[in-house]
């Protein structure tokens, strides 16, 4: 078979395994039966079918048509388009974007919300190629302290306030006068 | 005449102070989303529902009602101005509205959208005004079985209307539906896909999966492509200039032709603006009276894709309203904003909130006077956006994504979650996968279950009664020919193709 149709199926057969495996697990879901009654398993197995139903179709279609994508409905109103040029993508800047959310996600209980934004913000405008420092710094004091204000004192949102001596800077926004 | 009391006394309840506040924002925010190439309208209605927590549903739904009118107008200015089509919405108004512009006349153009964007929103209007009421007391006859295909009608128009792949769509829709069993099933209590985590016990809330999926996914799907927004070239005398009513006059015909495409392409559920615009300039191309000059910089290029987009809000809002069933992303939102202040859309809300109803409707029609105002006057400042380089913007949109998912119940795990989605939603963006369903799937999976079990209660497991019944089977038939509809176009072009040929 061919790579590039190859790949193309990939998502639908790992989707198909995906649904087998979860079907299995619907069955195994623990309850007391009523009577004359559907269990708790039928309305996800009736979703995992469908699920299955469609990788599969889509699976067929491939290997029938070859590797082309379907269209819908809505491409019969779309004009053709002056030869769209395709921009460049930056994979690394993709990774280090998630990795930088999921060390802010792992740092926040302990930076608390304010200390951690202000870092992520700073540091996901620099993950995403953005070199004017000075703005850098101050949208990121700005932005945080906006947010605080915002978030913190107006609209009453529980946010993480994080350990000693980081929590200090969330505590700075609960001496601000209340807005309400 | 009891609908026009009921109006008017919505129209005084706009006129508070909270209420006028919530107007204003939600406009001032819609106008920019539509601007802001790299925000689209869905994710604006979603990232703004943290804010609405703390609020009155009215007020709640004031904001967000108004982000999606304005949210539909923004984006025409910098399509026209700088060939940057903010929303989908907007692609259409780059081969006229631009055009018209390179030939000299933007403020015209902009003129033109203006005009349409408050002639069709207007239209579709009154049309929510007169269809919600009766629509929702036809809808109190409904029982379980009627209100099952309804909710299903809804999700598999979103899935047979809409772009690439139906397959891509159905299984998009399949996952959004599992994730909303996850949890403890509320007959049963029995635990289900929690695979032992006591934190998914409680389910996976909406709004991770909608914020997640559309903004934190946006944003990978952008940081990707490095920010890569086109530069844009500095426009001085950035203005409207309007019609002339002899000019309007010329227009009349086929701008009420465009308004109601786009109103009764809202009324279906799953056709959104994006769809109406599109629909709207194919027939004006395809029919119109200056058909063969489309495409060269004329009004009629213009005005069918405005007028159609904001028309669509109004029949979106009907079947929302008097239903319970959103038609696409931001009515999606909507609805999630109802249902976090306790209240379920539907045939039983116009009994129960007929007050808040009507004010929400009231605020819908200020909000497009408001909303031209506001894009007549300060189009200059609101283009200036622009000039924010989009990682700034970007990193405040992840900012408020998170505050999303730590305001659900102040827990590190949504955070996780909500980045989870996120890779998701780009992984969904990357595959051509719609999120639409899938959003739609988590919000209207748990109303379909549980309609679908009360029938089978109530009917002793007979699931031919979905087709028995008069209503649900209508509605049966009804849903089986829009999934057809993608079928039926397919075969007409092979059939033109060969006649061509």
């Amino acid at each position: 078979m061919d790579t590039t149709l190859f790949r193309s199926i990939t998502p639908y057969l790992v989707g198909l395994a995906i649904a087998v495996a979860l079907y299995f697990y619907a069955n195994t879901i623990v309850y007391t039966p009523r009577p004359g009654s559907l269990g708790p398993e039928t309305w996800p197995e009736l979703a995992i079918l469908l699920l299955a139903a469609s990788c599969l179709f889509e699976i067929v279609r491939r290997l029938i048509v070859g590797n082309q994508d379907a269209t819908g409905l809505m491409e019969a109103f779309e004009r053709e388009e002056e030869s769209a040029q395709k921009d460049p993508v930056y994979p690394r800047m993709l990774v280090g974007g998630i990795a930088l959310m999921a060390v802010y996600a792992v740092l926040l209980p302990y930076l608390g919300f304010i200390f951690g934004t202000f870092l992520f913000l700073a540091a996901f405008m620099y993950v995403g190629g953005f070199r004017r420092h000075g703005m850098i710094w101050l949208t990121s004091i700005l932005v945080t302290l906006l947010t605080g204000v915002l978030f913190l004192r107006i609209a009453y949102v529980s946010l993480p306030r994080g350990i000693e001596p980081f929590a200090m800077a969330t505590d700075v926004f609960f001496k601000i006068p209340s807005f309400w | 005449m009891d609908i026009l009391v009921q109006l008017a006394n919505g129209f005084v309840a706009c006129f508070t102070p909270i209420h006028l506040l919530m107007l204003f924002v939600g406009i001032v925010i819609g106008l920019l989303i539509g601007v802001l190439p790299g925000l689209t309208l869905v994710m604006g209605v979603a990232l703004a529902l943290p804010f609405t927590y703390k609020m009155d549903v009215t007020a709640s739904i004031i904001l967000l009602g108004a982000m999606y009118v304005s949210g539909t107008y923004g984006g025409a200015f910098t399509a026209i101005l700088f060939k940057i089509p903010g929303e989908p919405i907007d692609v259409p108004m780059l081969w006229d509205g631009y055009t018209m512009g390179r030939k000299g006349k933007p403020a015209k153009a902009l003129g033109w959208t203006l005009v349409a964007a408050l002639g069709g929103g207007l239209l579709s209007a009154v049309v929510m005004v007169a269809l919600t009421e009766p629509l929702a007391k036809f809808a109190l006859s409904f029982s379980s079985p009627e209100y099952f295909v309804i909710v299903m009608f809804g999700l598999l128009s979103v899935v047979a209307i809409g772009k690439g792949s139906l397959a891509n769509a159905f299984i998009s829709m399949s996952i959004g539906i599992l994730i909303s069993t996850v949890g403890v099933d509320p007959v049963y209590g029995a635990p289900r896909f929690t695979f032992g985590s006591p934190l998914l016990a409680d389910g996976i809330e909406f709004l991770v999966v909608m914020v997640g999926a559309y903004g934190v996914g946006e944003v990978l799907t952008r940081l990707e492509t490095g920010f890569a927004t086109q530069p844009i070239e500095k426009i001085k005398n950035a203005r409207t200039e309007l019609p002339t009513w002899k000019e309007l006059k010329e227009v009349k015909g086929m701008f009420f032709r465009s308004a109601v495409v786009g109103d009764l392409i809202g009324l279906l559920p799953g056709a959104g603006a994006t769809i109406a615009s599109f629909v709207s300039y194919g027939i004006e191309a395809r029919f119109g009276k200056r058909r063969k000059e489309m495409g060269t910089g004329v009004a009629e290029g213009v005005i069918a894709p405005q007028a159609a987009a904001t028309a669509s809000v109004g029949g979106a809002l009907v079947h929302l309203l008097a239903l319970g069933i959103p038609g696409s992303g931001a009515t999606a939102v909507i609805l999630g904003a109802f249902m976090l202040h306790g209240i379920q859309p539907g045939p039983q809300v116009l009994v129960t909130s007929a007050p808040m109803v009507y004010t929400i409707f009231a605020s819908i029609f200020l909000g497009l006077f408001l909303m031209c105002a506001i894009g007549y006057l300060a189009i200059r400042p609101l283009i200036k956006i622009l000039d924010f380089p989009e990682a700034v913007v970007s990193a405040y949109v992840l900012t408020l994504c998170f505050i999303g998912a730590l305001s659900i119940r102040n827990n590190v795990t949504d955070l996780w979650l909500i980045i989870a989605f996120g890779v998701i939603g780009y992984g969904f963006e990357r595959l051509k996968f719609p999120i639409a369903p899938l959003v739609l799937g988590v919000i209207l999976g748990p109303i379909a279950e549980d309609s679908f079990m009360n029938t089978m209660i109530s009917f002793s497991n007979d699931w031919t009664v979905f087709f028995t019944r008069p209503i649900s089977g209508t509605i049966v038939a009804f849903t089986t020919v829009v999934l057809l509809l993608p079928f039926i176009q397919k075969l007409r072009a092979r059939y033109l193709a060969s006649a061509h040929a």
